[in-house]
């Protein structure tokens, strides 16, 4: 039963992370891809800038999976990646990965997963607008 | 000791991290009255950031006070995902 945590500068790939966590006992594999939105609150966006302490999203993250193994005890191996530095429009910055053996507690451990992590693990996001200004105003 | 600063915090300190020097009883109120003298910038982030000491959250505990070598950081409101 892996546990991959990962928090990197590389482009991710959704295939290569639901490759890893794979497995002959798995009758499902779910997933969840976070990608850059081209608007937020009605301005235009170019890129997301992602910020992270290290360390502590890394711990953050990793109980989460544990908390998540606890809830769901169908759950074969769970992989969450996060990019940090810039994500322009289309890329992906998270991925959540999750195999079982049957369909239901993965997707449901994926969908309970992105929503903690968003309000618990210390990273963080900031808009750059195509127009320049820290609010979308030149 | 030393604090680290994130996102919005680390924008108005100008600053990563800062070493602070330990004192005994330095609490929740006295720590960010340390901060503020330093940054007072980073006081309407104070306002609605949370702090980790050693990588844990520090849950309004009125009985905390800092350890030498504790590595305290400002976390603002996080926008992961």
């Amino acid at each position: 039963m892996k546990d991959i945590v990962k928090i990197t500068g590389d482009i991710i790939s959704l295939d290569e992370i639901a490759k890893a966590v794979a497995d002959p006992k798995a009758g499902a594999i779910s997933t969840f891809s976070g990608t850059t939105r081209d608007n937020f609150e009605d301005k235009e966006v170019k890129t997301l800038a992602y910020e992270a302490y290290i360390p502590m999203a890394e711990k953050s993250i990793q109980s989460l999976i544990t908390a998540a193994r606890q809830k769901w005890d169908d759950l074969i191996h769970v992989a969450i990646v996060h990019k940090i530095g810039d994500c322009p429009v289309g890329e992906t910055s998270v991925v959540i990965a999750v195999s079982s053996g049957h369909r239901v507690q993965g997707l449901e451990a994926v969908h309970w997963l992105i929503d903690e992590l968003k309000v618990q693990v210390p990273i963080w996001k900031k808009e750059v607008y195509t127009n320049g200004g820290p609010d979308g105003t030149d | 000791f030393k604090v680290l600063y994130f996102a919005s915090a680390k924008d108005a300190s100008k600053t990563d991290g800062d070493k602070f020097e330990w004192s005994d009883n330095i609490n929740a109120e006295a720590l960010t009255k340390l901060l503020l003298e330093r940054h007072p910038d980073l006081a309407p982030i104070l306002k609605v950031s949370m702090f980790a000491v050693n990588m844990e959250y520090m849950d309004q505990d009125l009985s905390w006070t800092v350890q030498p070598g504790d590595e305290v950081a400002i976390i603002p409101p996080v926008s992961g995902g």
